[in-house]
Order: structure tokens, then C-alpha cells, then sequence
């Protein structure tokens, strides 16, 4: 029996620099941290990252799901700028974005201040009016749908009190989109709450200091309150401008897909979807969808680059 | 020594056994409907698998066969990745021309005769319908034709006879409209209640077959067309466009039937729908006394045409079993089998002869509806890729009118333009 014996010689277990085991941390946390990440990696990859630059490529050719796609170049960004319909989706949907946002922020900031009053029952308002939220879209909009029901509706209903005869709501081109802007307001409560948060924050000896000099409750609310809630203000405007560029379930439901009456309520998403799955125009589909990206990224731009001017985010 | 005697005979019998199960055929096809009609379709396929053993049917519910609906898309993807069902049944001729077009169907007329499916036993204007560029890709599997429905009560206290002629339609619905004050409590008829849209009275006026021109180009301001429009402005200059919205508004479901259809809840004295509304009339308002006749027709038009359509059997491009699918269909598509099919499901067969089987013939919305089907004045959707298209820019352009936002010349003028830049 003979042991194995190591050969006379320098040992070859030189210690690790610490940079080199610096290194080894850091690819072995490198590569956990990859693994845990994984499932979500391996999903935005395949299912966000890759459609998102095949869609931008797709944009430029003709493409109906089953024959390979063609490449046609600017064809399509150029055959939108001659339809009609594609024009009408473009003023339905900033005829909705300009009103649906901003009245949307000041029914939130006008409720926020209102909840964040000490009133009796206060807690329970707070939370019915959260419940909107937790109603599926498409539930809403049948609701809703009754609800503009010109003559066994409630809204006509309650207009009928005051002497007033409503109008055919989502069966009318003229009332259609407001009816949308109303449905829109009914989910306000996830921007109140946000404002309720940011309206609980508003440090103190602030409105102390402004009532030392003189301010009035009007005062208080424009040179303290405003500013020091405007961050938040800024983000449920953006998001609020990205989700009305975007609106579709609503306008779907109540519309059966169509977009009418007469065009009224196809939206730019709608149309899009049209293009796409019904007509199979995968290639126009992702050109509206390009479009529709760098309109909200640019929109989102402004905002952001005003924003300088508005939004104070200096708490002292 | 015994195991290896029996070994023989034992891996024979296996073999026939493995060979015999294998034989078996399983194919899949999808249809669109819950039950009842989805229900009729299992047991369609339930009695084929029954009759033999060499196939065996599958049938899968997909909202709208993947094709329309909630699952749109499914059916183009599952070609796209070649994982189809051997064939799909949808609800409707439209969309075939449009699918064939893209290369998604497989033509059928190589596999009647291993079928065992004759195309002459199925009535021709429905089969007919189904032809693209001169091949077939879909089989007519029920059918339906539409039909003017009156409230016998309603007519009998006007002293009124059910119409013939638009002009007496016309003359009824005025003498049958009730009003309090501003407000309409009962309109006699309005054209585009329900099933009254703009294909069909654009074939009742004759321009139907006019939508497509012989070079292919599609011509929504056709003489018929026009004239069906120019009629339906005369409903909103006679009673206003903002009454009739009111009105439509406020009487339930106008565009399908329910328990809520305005004519079954007599908001309506007419209006214009299928053979299958018989069944809803008998299920939620058994005791209303109605009658049918065929939709009243223009000056120089002709009587007793009816707008036909079929729900369709189709097999994707890359079924793996098209000849077993299509032996499944042919077994539907027998006459005693389809007018048991349309007897489930308050349809016509569009086999020749299986009316003979229908036991629902005594109906009178189905008895009128087999007339119709059989006669000379029946008429279908233009088979065109860009039919989907169409329908929608003819409504938006009937809508357009019936809204008083637009004239019957310059609202299809505005369809025909979308139609060309869509080209």
C-alpha cells in the first residue's frame, strides 16, 4: 500500500488577492441574484422586450400573422397620414385626454381635501370610495351603461327632478365621449388616496407660519398645499395622460367594438386593435403602436420639462 | 416453458389490440357557442363517435372559434404555429373570404368525395357563399334567412293587414307609432331595429349584389344601396333623429335576441329578425299573438327576398386530419342528422331536403324561413377579403344618417373613401 504523497516543491495554493475574491463575490452574488430574477428576466425578455423592437420592425412591413412579413418601409407611416379614421382616433382621443385629466386631478385634489377633513364618517368615505377601483372595467362600463339609459336611467332620472329632459348619453356622437370622460372620473378614488397621503405629509409649522402672516384658508391652500402636494400632482397627471392615451376597455364595451355611434368613441387604442385583430393588419396595428409611443413620450416630455416650474420638491 | 409457448399468441393478440386502438382517428373541432347550440354540436359529435370507431371527435368550446369575440386571434396564431384543430365551426359565412385570402383555410373540394359529401344535396346559394375564386372553403352546417315579425293584437285594433310593400310598412308603422306628448311610447316599426342593418336592406333595395364590382373593387354607393339609406333618412326626417335614438336608447337590447327584445315587450309593433327569435318569443312570452311574413319589399323590387347565412365548417390550413374532419361534417351534413341539428337549435338545414325531418316546421317563423331559403329571391353577404371592412364603413355610414349627422350621398361618399384608403 503506498500513499500518494504530494512532490517536493512550492506549494501551488498561493492565497487569493483580494481583489480577485472580491471579484468571485461578485460574480457568485451576480449570478444568485440572476437566478432569483430569472423567472420575471426570462418573461421581460421574451414577452416585453423582444415584441416591443419586432413590433418596430414590423412597423415597416406588410404583415398579416400568416404569410412572412414584407418590408414596405415607410408605406405604412405614411398610408396614416391619408385615413380618415385614424385622424378621427387622434381627435377623440385628446378631445378625452384634454378634459378627462384634468378634471380627473381637481375631483381628486377637491376630494383629498375634503377627506382630509376631520368629519364624522370620514373613514368610511375613504374606503367606498376606493371601491370603484376593485370593480372590473368591463363591469363598470355595463354598469355604467345603465346607468346613461336615457329614459330609465338614474343620471336622467335625477336630471328629471331638476326640470332638466338629459340627453341619449352613449347613444348620442355628441354626448358619447363625455359619457366616457364621466366613467372615467368614477376610478378617481386611486389618485385620492395618493393625495391623501401626500396632504397628510404637508409639514405644519408651514401652514403655521402662514397663518403668522396673515393667510387665509384660500391662501393656505395656494402658496402651501399646492406646492407641497405638486409632486404627486405631476405623477397623476402623466399617468393619467399615458391611460387616457391608452383607453380602450370602456370605449369597447360600451361601443361593441365598433367605435360609434359614428366614430364618436374610436379611441386611438381601439382602432388600433381594430387594424390588428380583426383586419389582420399587423404591420399598420404596430406602426399606430410606435406612434402612439413616441406621442407619449413626448407629451410625457413636456410635462416633465414644465414641470421645473410647478412642482417643488424642497420640503423645507 | 409455459410463458414461452403462450409468448406467441400473447404478443399477437397485443399487437392486433395496440394495432386497433391505434387506427382510432382523433381529431379536434372547435366551435363557438355555449349551450344550447354549443351542447347540439357535442351531441353531433358524440353520435358520430358512436356510429363508428375509426375517428373520434373532440369538440372544444372557443369563444367565437378563435376566429371573432373574446378569443380573436386564437385561430390565426394556432395556424401560424401549425397547432390547429382539424376544423372549426363558426357562426357565420362573413369572415371566410377574408381567412382564405390570408391562406389560413384549406380548400374542401378535394375531400368531398372521400367524404362522402355531395355538394349538390346542399342548398346553392348557401353553398355558394362559402366559394372563393372559385374553390370552397367552408360547408354550410345550419342556416338562417330573415323575416319581418308583427304583432297581430297591435294590427287587428289599427284595422291593419300585414305589409307587402314598403309603402304599406311604411303606412303601418306611422298609423302603429304611439306618442305621449314629445315622448314615443311605441314606434310602429324602425328599419334598423335588430336585424335590420345595412346589408340587409341593401339587398332588399338590390344592392347587395352591387357592393362588389366585376373587376373586384368594392362600391358602396351603389343605386340600391343609396336608395336603402335615402328610405331610412325618411324615418328620421318623419319622426326626428334625436326621438328615435331616445327611443332605441331606452327599449333594452335592440341588436339581439333576449328576454328584453322590444318587439316581445311590445315596444315595437314590427321588426325585422331571424327564424330563431320564434324561440325566444316562445320561451319568455309564450301567449303573444304574432305572425311573419317575408320582409316588404321596394317598388321594382322583388317579393319574398330574404338575406341568408349560414354558420360555417372550415379546416385550417395544416389540419393534420382534414379527411376524418371532413367525414365528420359529411356526417352532419346528412338530412336526417342536420334537421335534427336545426330542430336543437331553432335553424334551418341548408341540406335539401332535411326539411322533411324538421319537426319545428310547424313554427310558423320556420316554416316561412324553409320557404324563403328555397326560393329564387334569397341573397348573401359579397364574398370579398374586404367584407369585415365593408360591414363596418356601412354601418358607421347607415349610422351616420340615422343619427341626422349626415346625408344618405355623403355618408356612404365618407364609407367609400375608408374603403379605398383600406385597400
Amino acid at each position: 500500500m503506498s500513499l500518494m504523497t504530494r512532490p517536493p516543491g512550492p506549494l501551488n495554493t498561493r492565497p487569493m488577492s483580494m481583489e480577485a475574491r472580491r471579484r468571485k463575490k461578485f460574480w457568485n452574488s451576480l449570478g444568485i441574484g440572476l437566478l432569483f430574477i430569472a423567472p420575471w428576466l426570462i418573461g421581460f425578455l421574451t414577452l416585453t422586450l423582444y415584441p416591443f423592437f419586432s413590433s418596430l420592425y414590423y412597423s415597416f412591413t406588410s404583415y398579416n400573422i400568416l404569410s412572412p412579413a414584407k418590408w414596405i418601409g415607410l408605406e405604412n407611416y405614411q398610408k396614416l397620414m391619408g385615413d380618415t379614421k385614424f385622424m378621427a382616433s387622434i381627435g377623440n382621443t385628446m378631445y378625452y385626454t384634454v378634459i378627462a385629466v384634468p378634471l380627473g386631478v381637481v375631483l381628486a385634489v377637491g376630494l383629498a381635501l375634503l377627506y382630509n377633513q376631520k368629519l364624522p364618517g370620514n373613514r368610511l368615505f375613504r374606503t367606498l370610495m376606493y371601491v370603484p377601483l376593485i370593480v372590473p372595467p368591463v363591469a363598470t362600463a355595463l354598469l355604467w351603461q345603465w346607468i346613461f339609459n336615457p329614459q330609465v336611467g338614474l343620471l336622467n332620472a335625477l336630471l328629471a327632478k331638476i326640470g332638466i329632459v338629459g340627453p341619449t348619453w352613449l347613444g348620442d356622437p355628441h354626448w358619447s365621449k363625455i359619457s366616457l370622460i364621466i366613467i372615467a372620473q368614477w376610478g378617481v378614488g386611486g389618485s385620492v388616496l395618493l393625495l391623501l397621503a401626500a396632504l397628510q405629509d404637508v409639514p405644519r409649522p408651514l401652514y403655521e407660519a402662514a397663518e403668522i402672516d396673515g393667510a387665509n384658508l384660500w391662501h393656505k391652500f395656494v402658496h402651501v398645499t399646492l406646492p407641497m402636494i405638486s409632486p404627486v400632482v405631476l405623477f397623476i397627471a402623466i399617468t393619467g395622460i399615458i391611460n387616457s392615451f391608452q383607453v380602450f376597455t370602456e370605449a369597447f364595451i360600451v361601443s361593441g367594438g365598433e367605435g360609434g355611434p359614428v366614430n364618436s368613441t374610436l379611441f386611438y387604442s381601439l382602432y388600433l386593435f381594430q387594424q390588428g385583430f380583426r383586419y389582420f393588419h399587423m404591420g399598420y396595428a404596430s406602426a399606430m403602436a410606435w406612434l402612439l409611443f413616441l406621442a407619449v413620450l413626448t407629451v410625457t416630455l413636456i410635462v416633465f420639462r414644465t414641470s421645473a416650474r410647478w412642482v417643488i420638491y424642497d420640503r423645507s | 416453458m409455459a410463458i414461452r409457448k403462450n409468448a406467441f399468441p400473447f404478443a399477437l393478440s397485443f399487437a392486433l389490440a395496440l394495432g386497433s386502438a391505434q387506427a382510432v382517428t382523433n381529431i379536434t373541432v372547435w366551435y363557438p357557442w355555449g349551450p344550447p347550440d354549443g351542447q347540439a354540436v357535442v351531441d353531433r359529435a358524440s353520435e358520430f363517435n358512436a356510429s363508428q370507431s375509426d375517428i373520434h371527435v373532440n369538440a372544444v368550446l372557443v369563444s367565437g372559434s378563435g376566429i371573432q369575440g373574446t378569443t380573436q386571434g386564437k385561430f390565426l396564431t394556432s395556424v401560424t404555429s401549425g397547432q390547429v384543430p382539424d376544423a372549426v365551426l363558426y357562426w357565420g359565412q362573413d369572415v371566410i373570404p377574408g381567412l382564405a385570402n390570408l391562406g389560413a383555410l384549406e380548400p374542401l373540394d378535394g375531400y368531398f368525395a372521400g367524404a362522402g359529401l355531395k355538394p349538390a344535396t346542399i342548398n346553392p346559394a348557401a353553398f355558394n357563399a362559402m366559394k372563393v375564386g372559385g374553390k370552397t372553403y367552408g360547408v354550410p352546417q345550419m342556416s338562417s334567412d330573415l323575416m319581418l315579425y308583427y304583432n297581430k293584437a297591435m294590427f287587428k285594433a289599427a284595422g291593419l293587414q300585414p305589409p307587402k310593400t314598403l309603402a304599406e310598412l311604411d303606412a303601418a308603422a306611422e298609423k302603429l307609432t304611439v306618442k305621449n306628448g314629445n315622448e314615443v311610447s311605441r314606434m310602429g316599426f324602425i328599419p334598423w331595429l335588430q336585424q335590420g342593418l345595412p346589408l340587409v336592406w341593401s339587398g332588399i333595395f338590390g344592392g347587395t349584389g352591387k357592393l362588389v364590382d366585376a373587376s373586384g373593387k368594392v362600391n358602396v354607393s351603389n343605386s340600391g344601396t343609396l336608395k336603402a339609406l335615402q328610405w331610412e333618412s325618411g324615418y328620421v326626417k318623419k319622426y326626428g333623429a334625436a326621438n328615435l335614438t331616445r327611443f332605441i336608447s331606452s327599449i333594452g337590447s335592440t341588436t339581439g335576441s333576449s328576454a328584453s327584445d322590444p318587439f316581445l315587450l311590445g315596444k315595437v309593433a314590427m321588426e325585422v329578425n331571424g327564424q330563431w327569435h320564434g324561440n325566444y318569443l316562445k320561451r319568455y312570452k309564450p301567449n303573444l299573438d304574432y305572425g311573419v311574413v317575408p320582409i316588404p319589399y321596394p317598388v321594382g323590387g322583388a317579393p319574398n327576398a330574404a338575406w341568408i347565412n349560414s354558420n360555417a365548417w372550415m379546416v385550417p390550413k395544416g389540419s393534420k386530419n382534414a379527411l376524418a374532419a371532413m367525414k365528420f361534417i359529411a356526417f352532419t351534413s346528412q338530412a336526417a342528422v342536420s334537421a335534427k341539428h336545426a330542430d336543437a337549435v331553432y335553424n334551418i338545414s341548408p341540406v335539401i331536403g332535411a326539411s322533411k325531418f324538421q319537426k319545428t316546421l310547424t313554427q310558423p317563423a320556420i316554416k316561412l324561413a324553409n320557404q324563403l331559403f328555397g326560393g329564387k329571391s334569397v341573397f348573401t353577404s359579397p364574398v370579398t377579403p374586404q367584407i369585415l371592412n365593408l360591414q363596418n364603413e356601412l354601418l358607421t355610414a347607415f349610422e351616420s344618417v340615422q343619427q341626422g349627422s349626415a346625408a344618405p350621398e355623403a355618408a356612404l361618399a365618407a364609407a367609400q373613401k375608408n374603403l379605398d384608403q383600406a385597400k
